[in-house]
């Protein structure tokens, strides 16, 4: 780690090694630990406070302050990546024999400089999808009364603690027919199962999935839309798409703004704290009577009922196989609903405590086969809760 | 006791240079199991601190206890009693929790207490090999003669993996 800064007097700008920042993000997140830890002291109790008080609010104001700050350090405009994937476009136009017409919006947004660093490989794929299958040759566009130039837009934007970045192509859009038939193939949907546009759409960023009639070497060989689903699972990202046929495909990263503050649930199971992301949870509620019907078969399946739907329920203990035989679940148990790709999963916990941004750190050495966790959540009291990765619980728990 | 011990620790980790006639690599904090006495290598620890609120987690063997929060460091415990199958014990204001940086990630070793910061020069220790167990890595690294006692020296890397000991109390008991 040596010393990169540069200064520079014309703009007032700094280079600064991320490491840095990291390290102060780490000394700031110990200080505000600190100090609530000697505010909190014990030996202060039954003393009269009154000045000292005054100032450990005026320290705790202090503290936040600094937080945010160091927090917004790491935050750069997604313009830099933007500027990169533009250069690449003029060679996707080139390759494609196609005429492009870029758009970009929503390059000021900012986004943490470690999500940044590892956007452009996904992003790239994408636009290379909707330059090659998206969009028509001119003639054809002309055809339909189209311009000749197809036109991609590549769009950020900051909606509430997510940036979404976005790329709509005004293209032929998705073949719902086709991408049926091959999932259909591949076995994810049934033969008389008609999914919803929305779930059937996410199928072309399935690993080794593609319905491109012939192989370029652009795209349609379905290989770099692992690097998508990757860097997006690592990213706590979630992938959408949406598609008209004739009029266009947009296809929507979600992507947290900042890897280090994660907004989240913080609740009680047995003696354990799990964090679960609020953009996870769809609901929480109390399961009433009728709610949790006792089935015997296949091995004890539990089933919640949602609003007049049964949805599985997955319970902790059991998806990490320190129980199999627990007790029947009672009325009036807190269920948090999550949403997963696998659909809707209930699970039951004993106490909702509350909610916060929390600073998190990975899985390392020995704890790194910790399944379905995304981390450690370290919380405002400085008690450690584990950060569940509700995809993997609705993937493997929902038995 | 514990005080000095983490003052002379921590030194080595800020990177203070022992004197010229101290081998790190042969310099060893031995600490206690019931009767018997344990070393790791000083190089790998980073700290001692006393018993901690250990935090628990799910989806771990039994003897890894939890986690603790070290000045914001996450940081998984294992207790040596259990990952040896010995009975486990009730902490106490004795014991105490090695910190260790074992192959780029923390751990914390729960103990019944550390005695002190010897050095063993490779004179001095006997390798496992020599007690007619050679299949695979041994948690043991070898046994420290020191004066009238042993010091059973212990191989971090393998304590730490998942590997199971099975046979460490058999190569106990050979020693």
């Amino acid at each position: 780690m040596s010393a990169v800064v540069e200064t520079s007097a014309d703009t007032g700008l700094m280079r600064v090694a991320s490491q840095k920042i990291s390290r102060l993000m780490d000394l700031v997140g110990e200080l505000s630990l600190s100090v609530s830890e000697t505010v909190q002291s014990a030996d202060l109790a039954g003393l009269d406070l009154t000045r000292f008080d005054a100032s450990a609010h005026r320290l705790a104001m202090i503290v936040r302050e600094v937080q945010d700050a160091a927090t917004e350090l790491r935050l750069v405009p997604v313009d830099d990546v933007f500027r990169r994937l533009r250069r690449m476009m003029r060679e996707l136009e080139r390759q494609t024999g196609k005429q492009i017409e870029m758009v970009i919006e929503g390059e000021d947004t900012a986004i943490d400089k470690l999500v940044s660093d590892r956007l452009y490989d996904p992003l790239l794929h994408v636009l290379r999808n909707s330059a090659d299958h998206g969009l028509e040759l001119a003639e054809e566009r002309l055809a339909n009364g189209k311009t000749a130039a197809g036109r991609i837009t590549l769009a950020a934007a900051q909606v509430g603690s997510e940036v979404r970045i976005t790329v709509t192509d005004d293209g032929r859009g998705l073949s719902r027919d086709r991408i049926l038939k091959k999932a259909r193939e591949r076995g994810l949907f049934g033969p008389d199962e008609e999914p919803e546009p929305a779930m059937l759409w996410k199928v072309i960023f399935e690993p080794g999935f593609s319905t491109a009639e012939d192989v370029t070497n652009l795209s349609g060989r379905g290989v770099g839309m692992d690097v998508l689903h990757t860097t997006m699972a690592s990213l706590r990202g979630r992938i959408g798409v949406d598609s008209t046929p004739g009029q266009g495909t947009k296809v929507t990263l979600h992507i947290p703004v900042s890897l280090a503050f994660l907004d989240c649930i913080i609740l009680r199971k047995g003696a354990r704290l799990y964090a679960i992301p609020i953009d996870m949870i769809s609901e929480i509620g109390k399961a009433t009577e009728g709610d949790l019907p006792a089935i015997s078969a296949d091995g004890g399946r539990e089933l919640f009922r949602l609003r007049g739907t049964y949805i599985p329920v997955c319970r902790l203990e059991r998806f990490y196989g320190e129980t199999t035989a627990a007790a029947a679940l009672a009325e009036g148990t807190v269920m948090v609903v999550f949403n997963t790709a696998a659909g809707p999963t209930a699970m039951p916990v004993d106490e909702i405590l509350d909610r916060q941004q929390v600073v998190m750190k990975p899985l390392a050495g020995r704890l790194a086969t910790l399944r379905a966790s995304w981390g450690f959540a370290i919380l405002g009291t400085g008690e450690v809760a584990l950060v569940l990765d509700c995809e993997r619980l609705g993937a493997g728990g929902a038995v | 006791m514990t005080d000095q011990l983490t003052e002379m620790t921590r030194s080595r980790a800020e990177g203070l240079p022992f004197t010229d006639t101290d081998n790190v690599d042969d310099m060893y904090l031995t600490f206690a199991l019931d009767s018997e006495e344990y070393g790791v290598g000083i190089g790998q620890v980073t700290e001692i601190v006393g018993m901690q609120r250990i935090m628990a987690i799910p989806d771990m063997p039994a003897y890894i206890k939890g986690v603790i929060n070290l000045r914001g460091k996450v940081i998984p415990l294992m207790d040596v009693r259990l990952r040896f199958d010995m009975p486990q014990r009730e902490y106490d204001d004795r014991t105490v929790i090695i910190v260790m940086e074992v192959a780029d990630a923390p751990i914390g070793l729960i103990v019944d207490g550390v005695r002190e910061v010897l050095e063993i020069p490779p004179a001095q220790v006997d390798r496992p090999s020599q007690f007619g167990k050679s299949t695979g890595r041994n948690v043991i690294a070898g046994i420290g003669r020191i004066a009238e006692r042993v010091a059973i020296l212990l191989d971090a890397s393998v304590l730490v993996s998942e590997t199971d000991l099975g046979g460490v109390t058999d190569a106990i008991a050979a020693a």
